[in-house]
């Protein structure tokens, strides 16, 4: 085929306007948070306490780390739909582990040693490990199907980036249900669990988002 | 080379509001570009490439990712962007890995074109594998050289239904070829 009857039919397709980017990038994320929200009312509840558990200082903490990193991964998210944007994932997470970092280092210094172990252990870190990614799933596949409309540049790190995004909606419904406050579990099994969907994000992103 | 980006944008500006001639002359224009970038970047590999079906897929990619140029941006990037990723693409999907330096870009001088006599090419190839009604279609808008109306007539359908198979058919073209390995 010719080059220039390539064009031609290119000049052709073009009755319809294609979505902006923004927009369905924000449509489909917001349809994963809704997802995950009815798969959390599905098969967990909020934990008893948590009218009155929301307002400790814990909480909301847990609450912000979570929040902080939606923002951040989420902004880098709609950035990796446009093939020229530059990513780094290091700018996003760094707020992220600094913030972290600075409540474990409250929580270590302001309790003794020997209460760091079970705060560890928390009641049930492998309910965390489980139930965290498993939130995180549907956000997961309705975030990258956004990618896919997109034109990410580095397949694989955008995954990774819709994984950080689909993780922190997972954690900030899972702190909802979690009894465990401690900084310290948070820092561990949260983080844990949210790697385990970015490293996830990143396969499928590899192989799913190639245009 | 900001005055050739300038007029590529007012260009596609043109083309998202609907102005189909004004885009087919940026993709025209284009052209010659991808053609030198293609050579040079590619022929490093000393293997055969069918440098113009680069330039076909990448005109493909442009086109079908049109929708994330944001008309507040600068052109330039956001084609040069594009133009790597496919190049990359195209090399490792015939067994090679490439860097595309950024500035690769700023003294291309633009292929003399004899766009070359070609056989077939193997986006034609890939046509043969598309369901019946796009292929037809796209058959029929690309090598008969018809204009949709003339398709739709000859096909016995509506317009609508020919831009509808025609889209589809370029989506799927590009599937296809993104699946195809050497």
């Amino acid at each position: 085929m010719r080059t220039e009857d390539l064009i031609r039919a290119l000049a052709d397709d073009s009755a319809s306007r294609p979505e902006p980017v923004a927009r369905c990038f924000v449509t489909l994320a917001l349809a994963g948070v809704l997802a995950a929200a009815c798969v959390f009312t599905l098969i967990l509840t909020p934990r008893p306490d948590l009218s009155v558990a929301i307002a400790t200082p814990r909480v909301m903490f847990k609450l912000v780390v979570a929040l902080i990193l939606i923002g951040a991964a989420g902004s880098l998210a709609l950035r990796a739909m446009r093939p020229e944007a530059q990513s780094s994932l290091l700018s996003t997470l760094v707020p992220v582990l600094a913030l972290l970092g600075v409540g474990v280092a409250a929580e270590l210094i302001g309790l003794p040693p020997a209460a760091w172990r079970q705060l560890l252990i928390g009641s049930n870190a492998l309910a965390c490990v489980t139930l965290l990614p498993l939130l995180s799933l549907l956000p997961l596949g309705t975030i990258l199907s956004a990618l896919r409309y997109g034109a990410p540049s580095q397949p694989r790190l955008a995954g990774a980036t819709a994984g950080l995004l689909a993780g922190g909606i997972g954690a900030a419904l899972y702190a909802l249900h979690c009894p465990d406050d401690s900084p310290l579990f948070v820092a561990v099994w949260y983080g844990l669990s949210i790697t385990v969907v970015t490293a996830l994000g990143a396969a499928l992103g590899a192989r799913w988002l190639r245009w | 080379m900001m005055d050739q980006e300038l007029e590529w944008s007012s260009w596609m500006r043109a083309g998202n509001a609907g102005d189909n001639a004004a885009y087919a002359r940026l993709l025209a224009s284009l052209t010659p570009m991808l053609r030198g970038l293609a050579r040079r970047n590619l022929t490093r590999t000393r293997l055969e490439f069918d440098l113009e079906d680069v330039v076909q897929e990448t005109l493909l990619a442009i086109h079908l990712k049109r929708h994330t140029w944001e008309e507040t941006r600068p052109f330039g990037p956001w084609v040069r962007a594009i133009i790597r990723h496919k190049l990359v693409d195209a090399a490792r999907r015939r067994g090679f890995r490439i860097e595309v330096p950024i500035n690769d870009f700023t003294d291309v001088l633009a292929a003399p074109t004899p766009n070359p006599e070609r056989s077939v090419g193997s986006v034609e190839r890939y046509l043969d594998e598309l369901p019946t009604r796009q292929k037809d279609v796209v058959r029929a808008l690309t090598l008969d050289g018809a204009t949709i109306r003339e398709t739709a007539s000859r096909l016995r359908t509506s317009e609508g239904n020919v831009r509808v198979a025609l889209h589809r058919g370029l989506a799927a073209l590009a599937a296809r070829i993104r699946r195809f390995e050497t």
